[in-house]
């Protein structure tokens, strides 16, 4: 048998596991009862009926499979499929925009002494300091019909005469976007901080051109920060609407709206809302095994 | 060191005991207590001093923000802890069948000669059993141009694309705005046939394609949308209105000529209310004529209180905004609750905002 070395009285496979199992215990707790069980129950409930004023019926059917995709009152429609559509299109987008936003930031923040660098990182955050629907309303103002960012894109021609930047779909990309640069940048930030400055030279040393430099020499290092801030900001995107509602005019629906019309709508559909809030869960999980499958893969 | 936390912790032990008999005191003292869940900022606060001196129970008030967070709050602290609950015409039949209102003993209640007929009988309460009216309001159209005749503003003001002047607001709320789509059309605002809502959604639908669109709006942002001129025109509640109109006394306010809906905050009784005496007092005193003129004219809504009208200041009573007219009380009517076609209303919601 191999022995290992761990830290402290960590030192054996058995005492590794009665101590590690001590240790991990608190969090495996807190997981069990603040993820696993929610999640098991939210599952259980997915497959229930809706009783009359909001009641449940626990009774297994998969009227809610059927109603999610596109069985209503009023025959068959695509509107449910449309819904999620949209909401993966807007979370992508936001992402992508993020990321292209991000990575300029986490280098130029990067090139810094150590001392700016912390200010400027520091900026960045403290915006999500106020509250996400204060921040919002800032920019419902900012946008608004007699600001500068309107008349600019009025002159130069982006918008016609009578309209405005807010409501719309301009607004709430730089909604999304605002809200959720800060948790796209810090992992990069991390990345470029940790990169291997010799791989580079290496490369260069080497005869490649920059792009072939900055593609197997930077972004192949930079691969776990952009996975986790892929992850930190496509998740939370999926399920937001408040900043789409509010900047957008809440003209059109995304995935976290229906979810919420269910909760604390007319209908009062529990368990359709626990079917939608699994779908939401399931599909954001695979879109990340999915990206990190492909998107990691063809670096290496 | 020690003595000195000797010392500490004898004092705390004596101010925790003092604490312990004062409250005790309390207790046995104070007047029994009357808790009323309320909107915030819907009663007079020279009300709470004044329910007490007239009735010798002390008042209590539960704020909350919105219906759902009320029945909430209900359903998880459970209804022991209030007497008196205020809530919407439209949660009424819910809160019914969930069993967090009690019927009310209209015998203890004198002063209910004084509701005005029509909150009698009405879909949230048929049998005037659990409810007595507390201030109630309209829904119209708020706009901003020419002064126009307010009996002659139909729905294609704002469904018609030849018609609509500036950028607009629907309201954002299901049930409300299928109903006036409905009524729009000439159907009943509490039909729940699948043919005729359908027809409803088609024509929110249209509205949507219009180029003046802005979006849906609760009553507060449409308010807002036409204040700052972003908007031409917004569906809102009267008492938003009525503020508007005090910014800016070119807005206009009209009930559409086919018919809206009126709505009321009625008060209700927990159905395990602690002091059921003191809820049935509370319910009395705000149906005393006087209370009712001063508490309207505080808040700025209409009173259901017929014989309130008589206490009422000459500009409030004139006020068209705030007291429509007998003839555009007619063409509204309350909304029912719509049961198991609860259902049928969400999903002709979902068609609305994704299409």
């Amino acid at each position: 048998m191999t022995t290992e070395v761990f830290e402290g009285k960590l030192t054996t496979r058995s005492h590794m596991r009665k101590f590690g199992l001590l240790l991990t215990g608190p969090g495996m707790l807190w997981l069990l009862v603040f993820l696993l069980l929610p999640t098991i129950f939210l599952l259980v409930m997915a497959f229930a009926e809706r009783g009359s004023y909001g009641t449940i019926n626990w009774t297994f059917s998969f009227d809610n499979v059927k109603k999610l995709l596109g069985f209503s009152s009023f025959g068959w429609a695509a509107d449910n499929l449309v819904i999620l559509w949209r909401s993966f299109k807007i979370a992508v987008v936001t992402t992508l925009l993020c990321l292209a936003i991000g990575l300029p930031m986490a280098f130029w923040i990067g090139a810094h002494s150590k001392k700016v660098s912390t200010l400027l990182l520091a900026l960045v955050m403290v915006p999500s300091c106020t509250n996400l629907v204060i921040r919002t309303y800032a920019w419902m103002i900012l946008l608004g019909t007699q600001m500068p960012p309107t008349w600019l894109a009025r002159t130069l021609g982006f918008i016609g005469e009578a309209e405005s930047l807010y409501p719309g779909t301009f607004a709430v990309y730089i909604g999304m976007v605002s809200c959720m640069l800060p948790f796209a940048v810090l992992p990069l930030y991390t990345s470029v901080e940790r990169l291997d400055w010799g791989i580079v030279e290496a490369s260069r040393d080497l005869y490649a051109g920059p792009i072939r430099t900055f593609y197997h020499g930077i972004l192949s290092q930079m691969m776990p920060g952009i996975v986790a801030s892929v992850v930190l900001t496509l998740v939370p995107t999926l399920g937001m609407y408040v900043v789409s509602d509010l900047l957008g005019g809440a003209k059109f629906i995304l995935i976290g709206n229906l979810i919420q019309q269910q909760f604390f709508g007319t209908a009062l559909d529990w368990p359709f809302g626990a079917m939608l809030g699994i779908v939401l869960i399931i599909s954001s999980v695979l879109s990340l095994v999915v990206f990190q499958k492909t998107g990691g893969k063809s670096f290496v | 060191m020690k003595k000195i936390l000797l010392a500490a912790l004898s004092l705390l032990a004596c101010m925790a005991f003092t604490a312990c008999n004062e409250q005790k005191q309390e207790k046995a003292e104070a007047p029994k207590t009357v808790t009323v869940m309320i909107y915030s900022e819907y009663i007079d606060p020279a009300m709470l001093e004044d329910f007490e001196k007239k009735t010798g129970y002390k008042l209590q008030l539960e704020l909350y923000e919105a219906q759902e967070e009320m029945i909430g709050k209900l359903q998880a602290a459970g209804t022991s802890q209030y007497d008196v609950v205020i809530a919407s015409d439209v949660v009424i039949q819910q809160m019914v069948h969930l069993g967090l209102i009690a019927p009310i003993d209209t015998a203890k209640v004198p002063n209910r000669v004084n509701i005005a007929p029509q909150f009698m009988g009405q879909a949230y309460d048929p049998t005037n059993t659990y409810t007595i009216p507390y201030l109630w309001g309209t829904t119209g159209f708020l706009f901003r141009g020419d002064k126009v005749d307010p009996d002659s503003v139909s729905y294609s003001m704002l469904f018609d694309a030849s018609k609509t002047k500036g950028n607009f607001s629907l309201l954002e709320e299901s049930r409300s705005m299928l109903s006036m789509a409905l009524q729009a059309i000439g159907f009943d605002a509490n039909s729940t046939k699948q043919e005729e809502i359908n027809k409803a959604v088609e024509l929110i639908l249209k509205a949507k394609k219009d180029k003046n669109f802005l979006g849906f709006d609760g009553s507060v942002g449409g308010k807002d949308k036409v204040l700052s001129k972003m908007d031409w025109a917004a569906i809102v509640f009267n008492g938003e209105a009525a503020n508007a109109i005090a910014e800016d006394s070119t807005l206009q306010f009209v009930i559409p000529k086919e018919g809206s809906f009126m709505w009321v905050d009625a008060m209700t009784l927990s159905s395990k209310a602690p002091n059921v005496e003191g809820a049935y007092a509370f319910m009395n005193y705000i149906l005393d004529a006087k209370i009712g003129a001063q508490l309207a004219q505080y808040i700025n809504y209409a009173t259901p209180n017929k014989a309130s009208l008589e206490f009422v200041s000459e500009d409030f009573k004139n006020d068209r905004v705030v007291n429509p007219t007998e003839s555009e009380i007619k063409r509204m009517v309350f909304l029912a609750d719509p049961g198991d076609a609860a259902k049928l209303f969400d999903d002709a919601w979902t068609i609305v905002k994704t299409r």
